[in-house]
């Protein structure tokens, strides 16, 4: 019942697991002391609430991401529109009738990214470790998670993020 | 074995009838409907307990599905108050017919709301494919239509939550009766806020890192068990409660992620939903029919031109022309939902007969089929400037 933006990182935040004695040799204790604010890309494209659809589907063509974070003026993320969305929205017509429930007609009427976004985001907080987003990631077939402190989009990681910091540390 | 077998061969049947009627053109629920009516008229089944409380399940899934994937908090807010008169309309004046039939025909005065009740819901979901084929989806009737569909699920809810309270009354309640209800709603209301506010978050944080199978998933069933059971101990019905932890959870990132929507959906659709309305097209008395003939015939005209005529005069209050007004008011004649999750109640609960039954169901049946041939009609007459049929104006 929260209005969109508001309290998502409190929801979804990862609290931090009470400290047990590591074997700092074994790759997933050495996961379990860095924090996704070290891997995170923070150089994102982002889509603003106004965005025409129009814009959105140009940018998808330009970039090579599948998921884009939706922030609102005051740089809040506010919700993420996908492939899948737009997807959605462009074959809506051919759509089984199954589909063509009243939320969805709205979404298909959507002018902006506002209205055709997904509203409930998957975020964690920077102090979330490696192991924490890969168990969210492996056990909910999550993509990419949107990292935020204080309502604010500070980055976001995705598995390829995880697997090439693995690699490396398993290189070291 | 009886209950499986019923099962099985209801939800065979179900799946079989619905891709049949999708195939014509006309919803999935019309041939989950048929396959109760006919595996009822095949095996004539005598004990259908088992059977039974999986129809209730299906309706508290049918219900709990549309607030967690439905509704949307913000839509409601963005909702237009300009929608607000045309839904109160059609919703009043469809109210206000079929109590007024109830009256007539000397049926109780609980026995009265519950047809009226009956009488409010809208499905706009069995006209979308026709708004979408005559390109009216984006027109201004066409998004009317779409918003005033949001308050309507919502309004539909509201009165069937009334109409349960007073039905444990059987009479006109009191000054102090109303305040009981009005209390009660306002309590679970808050309790369900205050669980949704505080206490969901916390518990799905905790859950999403439980290491026993499908955690999240059965959390989210169980909130819906939770939900249903609590609104039933308010003296709510369950699918009440059942909507509104739904609607809780699906303001909430974790239950509400695409892995787990897509399970919710599974066992809601995939089988407890099409569980209820086949429930629904066994309970249907044809005989009775027989007999109710001509109360059959006043509830479907009455049903109908009670959201035609409702929406038309609301819709020309807030300004629109006479062509548009019409056609909003076909496009909120459908129903195909909570009128169904009514009767099914007024029927558990012995208060509104085989006939009020049987007739409902045969009105949402014309509904789906005549709805969406009117509103196609309605518009071409708009486009074209073709005169409207005499019946479509009565």
């Amino acid at each position: 019942m929260t209005e969109t933006g508001k309290g998502i990182p409190e929801k979804t935040e990862i609290q931090e697991e009470e400290e047990v004695p590591r074997n700092r040799t074994r790759l997933s204790d050495i996961c379990a002391d860095i924090s996704v604010s070290s891997i995170m890309s923070k150089e994102m494209t982002v889509v603003r609430e106004t965005e025409s659809i129009e814009n959105i589907i140009e940018l998808m063509t330009k970039t090579p991401y599948h998921s884009y974070p939706v922030l609102n003026s005051d740089e809040e993320l506010i919700g993420v529109i996908d492939e899948d969305n737009i997807l959605e929205l462009l074959f809506f017509k051919r759509s089984n009738r199954h589909h063509h429930t009243h939320l969805m007609a709205i979404k298909a009427l959507s002018e902006e990214a506002s209205t055709l976004m997904v509203h409930h985001p998957m975020t964690i907080s920077p102090e979330t470790s490696l192991c924490e987003a890969a168990d969210l990631m492996i056990k909910h077939h999550i993509e990419r998670l949107c990292v935020v402190r204080d309502k604010k989009l500070e980055g976001v990681v995705s598995k390829s993020d995880l697997i090439r910091k693995i690699y490396e540390l398993r290189r070291q | 074995m009886e209950a499986l077998f019923q099962i099985m061969s209801i939800l065979f049947l179900a799946r079989i009838l619905s891709e049949a009627t999708e195939k014509t053109g006309l919803p999935g629920i019309t041939g989950e409907m048929t396959a109760g009516f006919l595996f009822a008229i095949a095996f004539k089944p005598d004990d259908i307990e088992t059977f039974t409380f999986m129809g209730e399940l299906g309706a508290i899934f049918l219900l709990f599905t549309a607030g967690y994937r439905e509704v949307h908090v913000k839509d409601l807010k963005a909702a237009s108050l300009n929608a607000l008169i045309p839904t109160l309309f059609q919703i009043f004046v469809a109210f206000a017919f079929g109590f007024m039939l109830g009256s007539i025909y000397g049926f109780s005065f609980i026995e009265s709301l519950f047809l009226a009740v009956a009488f409010s819901p809208t499905s706009i979901s069995v006209v979308v494919k026709t708004l979408i084929d005559t390109d009216y989806l984006s027109s201004k009737p066409g998004s009317l239509m779409l918003t005033s569909a949001i308050f309507d699920d919502i309004a539909g809810l509201f009165l069937l939550t009334i109409v349960i309270s007073v039905a444990t009354y059987n009479h006109l309640p009191s000054g102090i009766e109303l305040l009981l209800i009005a209390g009660k709603i306002l309590a679970f209301v808050i309790i369900m806020g205050v669980l949704g506010w505080k206490v969901f978050p916390v518990l799905f944080n905790y859950v999403q890192k439980m290491h026993a199978k499908e955690s999240l998933f059965s959390f989210v069933i169980l909130i819906a068990l939770f939900s249903a059971y609590l609104s039933e101990s308010f003296g709510l019905h369950a699918v009440i409660g059942a909507f509104f932890g739904g609607v809780l959870l699906s303001d909430l990132p974790i239950a509400k992620i695409e892995a787990v929507q897509k399970k919710v959906s599974g066992i809601a659709y995939g089988f407890f939903t099409p569980l209820f309305f086949a429930f629904i097209g066994l309970s249907v008395e044809i005989e009775v029919l027989y007999t109710a003939g001509t109360f059959a015939i006043l509830v479907i005209v009455l049903a109908l031109t009670g959201k035609l005529i409702g929406g038309f005069i609301g819709t020309k209050l807030v300004g629109y022309g006479s062509k548009d007004s019409l056609i909003f008011g076909i496009g909120m004649m459908p129903r195909a939902g909570v009128e169904l999750v009514v009767i099914a109640i007024g029927k558990e609960l012995g208060i509104i007969s085989g006939e009020v039954f049987s007739s409902i169901v045969m009105m949402v049946f014309v509904s789906i089929i005549i709805s969406p041939i009117l509103l196609e009609m309605s518009i071409r007459y708009k486009e074209k400037g073709m005169k409207v049929p005499e019946q479509m104006t009565t």
